[in-house]
C-alpha cells in the first residue's frame, strides 16, 4: 500500500484510539475519611454564644478582627448568617420547635470527607488533605469560583473587591499554622466551655454517639455531619434540626460522586468520542466517493 | 470552488449605523473592564457569596458558544459530508464560530479572578480530570486552537 496522508490519519487515530483504552482509573462509590482525618464536634448545647470562636478565626487567618469586646453583641443574632471573607466563622441562634432552650451554631465550611470543591476545581488549587482540612492554594486558583458553585453548604467566600489577588476564603481547620501536622484549631482552643472538641474525626463520632445516648433529652440521634453529602470533617450534636442555622438539610451521598461517574463514564476507555469519529470518517469517505468529480485536495481545507 | 468563497474587496462603507452601535457598545464594556481591574468584581457586579456565577456564563454558553457549534457543523457538513450548495455558508459560519470562542475567552479574562492563571488546567500536574469544567475548559482550549 502507498503511504498517503490518509492512511497516515487512519494510522494515527487507531493508535490514539488504543492508548486512550487503557484502562483508566474511574470512580467506585464514596470516598472514606482517612484514618487519622482529624476533625471538630460541635455541641450547641453547650455553646453560649459567646462568639470567641469568631475572634479567634480572624486572629488565625491575620483577618485584623475588631477588639473582642465588639463580639459581646449578640444583635447579631437576629438574623442567620454566613461565612463571609472576613469572617471564616459565624454563630447562629435558633429556637427549637420544641419552645425550650435556645440553641448556638458555628457555621463555617466543614471540611467534607469528600469535598465537592475539589472535585470541581479545575487546577487542584482546592485539596483535601489526610490530615482532614480541605485546604487552598492560592498560586494555582484561576479565581473562577466554580468551588462556590459546587459546594452543597455554599459555604466559600471570595474576594469580590480585590481587583487582582482575589482569594477563595474559607475554614482550613488552622492548617496554615503548622504545615507538617494538623494543629488545634484557633476556635477549638478559645472556647470557654468546651462546646467544641477537636479530634481525630472517628474518635468524634463514637463520643458524639455516647454523648446522644446518655442524653437523649439534649441531643437527638442524629449527628449533622456523619453522613451529609458523604460526611464531614465538622460534626454537630443538637436538639433539633439546624437548618435554620444555615445548615441545609442534605442527602448522604456527595454531589461529586455523580458528576465524576458521569465525567468519567462518558470517556471511559475514550471509546464513545473514538466511535463517534469513526462514524464520522465513514461517512466522509462514503460523501467523497459519492462525488468523484470534485478535486481531492480541496475537500480537506476548511 | 464556487465564486462565493472566493475573497473580494468589500465596496461598501464598513462604518454603517450597526457597526457604530457595536463599537459603543464595545467602549462602554471596555470602560467597565478597566474599572474592574481598577476595583474588583464588586463594583461592576452583583455577584456575591451565594451567587459566584453571573447570568453571563448562562448567555454567553447558551448564545457564544452554540453559535459556534454552528461553525463546525457547517464545516463538517460542506467539508467532510461534501454538500458543497452550503459552501457558500462554510466562511461565515467559521468566523462566527471563531468570534464567539475568542469573545468567552475574552470575557472569561474579566470574569476570572486571576485571569494569568487560566494556563493552569492545560498542564498535566494541576489540571484536574475530576471537574466537569475541565472538560469544558479543556474542550474551549481545544476548539480556540482548531479554528
Amino acid at each position: 500500500m502507498k503511504p498517503t496522508r490518509r492512511g497516515f490519519l487512519g494510522i494515527a487515530g487507531a493508535a490514539g484510539a488504543a492508548a486512550a483504552l487503557r484502562p483508566s482509573a474511574s470512580r467506585g462509590g464514596a470516598r472514606a475519611a482517612s484514618p487519622q482525618a482529624a476533625g471538630v464536634l460541635v455541641d450547641t448545647h453547650r455553646c453560649i454564644g459567646c462568639r470567641r470562636c469568631e475572634f479567634a478565626c480572624q486572629t488565625s487567618h491575620g483577618l485584623s478582627p475588631p477588639p473582642l469586646s465588639s463580639f459581646e453583641d449578640k444583635s447579631v443574632f437576629e438574623r442567620t448568617r454566613r461565612p463571609t471573607r472576613r469572617a471564616f466563622t459565624v454563630v447562629n441562634r435558633l429556637q427549637p420547635a420544641d419552645g425550650g432552650r435556645e440553641l448556638h451554631a458555628k457555621l463555617n465550611c466543614l471540611n467534607c470527607v469528600d469535598p465537592a470543591c475539589a472535585s470541581a476545581c479545575l487546577v487542584k488549587a482546592l485539596q483535601k488533605t489526610p490530615e482532614g482540612p480541605v485546604t487552598y492554594d492560592q498560586d494555582r486558583c484561576m479565581g473562577c469560583r466554580y468551588c462556590m458553585v459546587a459546594c452543597p453548604f455554599e459555604m466559600p467566600a471570595y474576594d469580590y473587591d480585590d481587583p487582582l489577588h482575589p482569594q477563595v476564603r474559607k475554614c482550613n481547620l488552622c492548617a496554615h499554622l503548622v504545615p507538617a501536622q494538623q494543629p488545634v484549631p484557633a476556635c477549638v482552643r478559645i472556647c470557654p466551655v468546651e462546646a467544641l472538641t477537636f479530634g481525630p474525626r472517628e474518635t468524634l463520632l463514637a463520643l458524639a454517639h455516647e454523648r446522644t445516648r446518655a442524653h437523649p433529652e439534649l441531643y437527638s440521634p442524629h449527628v449533622y455531619g456523619e453522613h451529609e453529602a458523604g460526611g464531614t470533617s465538622w460534626l454537630y450534636l443538637a436538639r433539633a434540626p439546624l437548618h435554620s442555622a444555615g445548615l441545609p438539610k442534605l442527602p448522604d451521598r456527595a454531589p461529586n460522586e455523580l458528576t465524576e461517574s458521569v465525567q468519567h463514564g462518558v470517556f471511559k476507555g475514550f471509546a464513545a468520542p473514538a466511535m463517534l469519529y469513526g462514524l464520522l470518517a465513514l461517512v466522509a469517505r462514503q460523501a467523497r466517493s459519492r462525488i468523484p468529480e470534485e478535486p481531492a485536495d480541496h475537500g480537506d481545507k476548511p | 470552488m464556487t465564486h462565493e468563497l472566493e475573497p473580494a474587496l468589500v465596496r461598501r462603507p464598513l462604518l454603517t449605523r450597526g457597526v457604530w452601535i457595536g463599537l459603543l457598545l464595545a467602549a462602554i464594556m471596555l470602560g467597565i473592564v478597566v474599572v474592574r481591574f481598577a476595583t474588583g468584581l464588586q463594583t461592576v457586579t452583583h455577584l456575591d457569596d451565594r451567587y459566584p456565577w453571573g447570568i453571563w456564563i448562562g448567555v454567553d454558553v447558551a448564545t457564544g458558544v452554540a453559535l459556534a457549534a454552528g461553525g463546525f457543523t457547517s464545516a463538517a457538513i460542506i467539508h467532510l459530508f461534501h454538500r458543497s450548495a452550503f459552501a457558500a455558508l462554510g466562511r461565515p459560519a467559521l468566523l462566527t464560530a471563531m468570534l464567539g470562542y475568542t469573545f468567552v475567552g475574552i470575557g472569561l479574562c474579566a470574569d476570572l479572578g486571576r485571569p494569568w492563571n487560566i494556563w493552569h488546567p492545560f498542564m498535566p500536574w494541576m489540571g484536574n480530570p475530576n471537574s466537569v469544567l475541565f472538560e469544558v475548559g479543556l474542550c474551549v482550549g481545544i476548539y480556540l486552537f482548531v479554528l
